[in-house]
């Protein structure tokens, strides 16, 4: 693979995600778990369960294994089905959903890059509303989120240790749109448009331990505080009443985060399971008119069977698959001051190719968010998640390829 | 497979209906309203502005109007021969303002230079020769005719010549070729007549001029009679009103033509956007009429509301200077006697800030094109009910 075959790759994932959730209206959106298609197969739950044929886009301590450079990539596509008092709707969304390299330095020492959304945030309803000169249509969107970079190296500190430290560069744009219109033809519209960009630097530690049965995977992201430029623009009758851009002395906070798991490979089975914390109830973005925030935990397990693969077997037989379960409150609480709640099950598959040093993964999810009664609306959705990881040996010098 | 993904993301589907709308999230407005009372009010009379285009000419006197009437006529292009047997010029008439009967219409012809759009002063309206009147039709309606004097036409004929001028069969281009009738009913007779003008929607109401006369066409043509029908090409009344604007009203009217002037107190607003970002959607002011004022002319189905550029009129009402009008729809309860005025316009510019509440200055639909006026009560109406209001719907949003 040639770089100028990355380069479109990179780009496309800088792009905004298209998103769509109503419970992600709160806060900066919904956070977004899932750090490989491999993952989001098994439930979320691969930090402690590394696969040399997977990029962990959120653990450089992972970055290991025999390949000598490491492409991924991942993307999806889901329909979100959203009910509440009024009735219901269904969108469909899809986007990038990470993508990342890694590059065997020598003596285990692995240098690599990730992008991968951190929020997503969208929304769209259109309602009217009745007064007693005319009919109101009042329109509420809000598209983006916050991306998250790592550009980090890891290292084998010991017997199936590794280590790793990321910059993590944390970007983003959040645009929030209210307008109304009406059916009284003479009177003016008007519209208040507030578009955020975040930049901030952070950092992210991890580790990974594995004996070949057993395993063990932690990563820490350090909380940080990313400048706030906020475009503010007010229509009033089809022109601009106020259109502003300034850079705000409050930052947007980002919390501490601790995720860590366990994992046991059963002959060719993988079972492994994760917890994650984050601490946006000690977060202050209470300035920003934010909504109200708490801390959110993850839970996930997994499951991954990789059948003994032997010449002349089946083709199935050479596939992995793959299960899962996870389950995570929102750290935005909902109008009511609920915690929503997000439970999904999974399965995956990966498809090996390029004599198995590469892989296409595969992963559906089905899954429900909020609860009509506590946060006013109440969501189905199923994703499809499509990746590949690919490996090459092409930044590696020809004497260490002859080894 | 990237193309395919993207392909498909930017096919995908956003809901848009109103679910979820109550999950909350992003700025927010909300539509309200505010109430503002008049501060400052006041009517005048306004100079005489051109009456051309008008539907009417009014000629006669009552309730401290005075008014005649002018109509110009071009002179039609000379056959081969023309011998003129007769003329006289037709006009129809249709009711009238005042109590009187129907009064003795004088007819003058003279001619001089005017048009609508600078019409002449009093006095520069030469008394002409008197014509003789017939009237058709006394009554609520009918047909006034004047004859006028054979030489009169012929002279006015005489010097026409038709290759050096235009093609057209009247003389359009000069203007000491205009013929003009005037309209007068001198003294008290408490009867504006109201003639139809040349606008009228029928051809057969509109001001002519009717040649009768024995013609040739040609060297070799035999003598035959012809009729011409002259059109007027122009015409409009003018008016003069003695009496006194009534006071602590506001009075729109046409003919003498009475503007107002009104400022309200937009403080509701202000505080509105101490706190929020304020986006006029809509703004309607509302007057009550009195009827005890005018009730023997039609009230103004519509008031024209221009944007005040000054406070000159609070000291000199008839300096006013306005600006920035905007045809704006109005709505008449006659049930209630009230006039409501979307005046959303000017009143986002305030709110913009883009121009400054200077108030509004209120003129008839009528003005400069027919007789109508109308009072609405001021802001000292005994009734607070009946004073003039100014609505304002506007959104609120977060700063």
């Amino acid at each position: 693979m040639k770089i100028r075959y990355i380069l479109p790759v990179l780009l496309a994932a800088a792009a905004p995600v298209l998103a769509e959730s109503q419970l992600s209206a709160r806060g900066n959106g919904l956070q977004y778990y899932s750090s490989s298609v491999r993952a989001s197969g098994m439930g979320l739950a691969a930090l402690a369960a590394p696969d040399s044929l997977s990029l962990d886009l959120f653990s450089p301590a992972n970055w290991g294994g025999r390949q000598a450079a490491r492409f991924g990539f991942g993307s999806f596509v889901s329909q979100t089905t959203s009910s509440d008092a009024v009735g219901s709707d269904a969108s469909d969304d899809g986007g990038v959903s990470g993508v990342g390299f890694a590059v065997h330095l020598k003596k285990g020492w692995y240098a690599g890059a990730t992008l991968s959304p951190y929020t997503l945030l969208g929304y769209k309803w259109r309602s009217t509303d009745s007064l007693d000169w005319g009919t109101a249509n009042i329109r509420r969107q809000g598209d983006g989120g916050i991306s998250q970079a790592l550009v980090g190296f890891s290292a084998p500190v010991g017997k199936g240790i590794r280590l790793g430290l990321a910059a993590r560069p944390v970007f983003g744009k959040v645009e929030r749109l209210w307008s109304v219109n009406f059916t009284e033809t003479t009177a003016n519209s008007a519209s208040e448009t507030i578009s955020e960009r975040y930049s901030g630097l952070g950092w992210s530690l991890s580790g990974s331990w594995s004996d070949g049965v057993g395993g063990a995977g932690i990563v820490i992201k350090t909380p940080l505080e990313a400048k706030i430029e906020r475009q503010m623009v007010v229509g009033a009758g089809g022109s601009a009443q106020v259109d502003t851009t300034a850079k705000l002395d409050r930052k947007l906070e980002l919390p501490f985060e601790l995720t860590a798991g366990v994992s046991r490979r059963m002959g060719a089975h993988l079972y492994a399971g994760e917890v994650e914390w984050s601490g946006w109830g000690s977060v202050d973005n209470a300035a920003a008119g934010a909504d109200q925030m708490d801390d959110a935990i993850r839970l996930s397990l997994g499951w991954e069977w990789s059948p003994d693969y032997q010449p002349l077997d089946p083709f199935w037989r050479n596939l992995v698959y793959r299960a899962g379960f996870w389950t995570a409150s929102n750290y935005a609480l909902s109008a009511s001051d609920n915690q929503s709640r997000r439970t999904a099950l999974t399965m995956g598959l990966g498809v090996p190719y390029a004599a198995d040093r590469s892989r296409i993964d595969l992963a559906f999810e089905v899954g429900m968010a909020g609860d009509k009664a506590d946060d006013g609306v109440a969501e189905r959705y199923i994703s499809f998640s499509v990746g590949f990881n690919h490996s090459e040996l092409w930044f590696v010098g020809r004497k260490e390829r002859n080894k | 497979m990237l193309a395919g993904l993207t392909a498909l993301a930017a096919g995908c589907s956003q809901p848009d209906g109103p679910v979820g709308s109550n999950v909350g999230g992003g700025p927010e407005g909300r539509i309200r309203s505010v109430v503002c009372e008049a501060l400052a009010d006041t009517s005048y009379k306004v100079p005489r502005v051109g009456t051309g285009g008008s539907a009417h000419l009014y000629v006669g006197s009552s309730h401290d109007l005075t008014s005649y009437a002018i109509a110009r006529f071009h002179r039609p292009k000379k056959t081969y021969e023309m011998t003129v047997d007769s003329a006289r010029f037709s006009l129809a008439w249709q009711g009238g303002v005042g109590a009187g009967t129907f009064p003795t219409v004088e007819g003058n012809l003279a001619i001089f230079p005017w048009s609508e759009s600078s019409p002449p002063a009093d006095g520069d309206v030469p008394a002409g020769t008197p014509l003789n009147l017939r009237v058709d039709a006394p009554g609520d309606s009918g047909f006034l005719s004047f004859a006028v004097p054979t030489t009169e036409i012929t002279s006015w004929l005489a010097w026409f010549d038709s290759s050096a001028i235009d093609t057209n069969w009247q003389d359009t281009v000069r203007i000491d070729s205009a013929l003009t009738l005037a309209l007068r009913a001198p003294g008290a007779v408490d009867k504006l007549i109201r003639f139809r003008a040349r606008s009228a929607t029928a051809d057969s109401l509109r001001p002519y001029l009717i040649i009768y006369a024995t013609v040739k066409d040609s060297a070799a043509d035999i003598p035959h009679d012809s009729t011409f029908r002259v059109p007027a090409a122009m015409d409009m009344f003018l008016m003069n009103d003695a009496g006194a604007v009534p006071a602590e009203r506001v009075v729109v009217g046409g003919g003498g033509g009475i503007r107002s002037a009104v400022k309200f107190d937009l403080t509701p607003l202000w505080a509105a956007q101490d706190t929020h970002i304020v986006v006029v959607n809509r703004a309607v002011l509302t007057l009550h009429r009195d009827r005890a004022l005018y009730d023997w002319v039609q009230w103004s189905r519509s008031v024209w509301p221009y944007r005040m550029t000054t406070n000159d009129w609070l000291t000199t009402p008839d300096s006013a200077d306005f600006g920035g009008f905007t045809l704006s729809p109005t709505a008449v309860d006659s049930a209630s006697d009230t006039l409501q005025i979307v005046v959303t316009s000017p009143a986002a510019e305030w709110a913009k800030g883009d121009s400054l509440n200077f108030g509004l200055s209120l003129h008839s639909t009528s003005e400069g094109l027919d007789l109508e006026r109308i009072a609405y009560f001021g802001r000292r109406a005994a009734d607070p009910a009946q004073r003039p209001r100014l609505t304002i719907y506007y959104t609120e949003l977060p700063k």
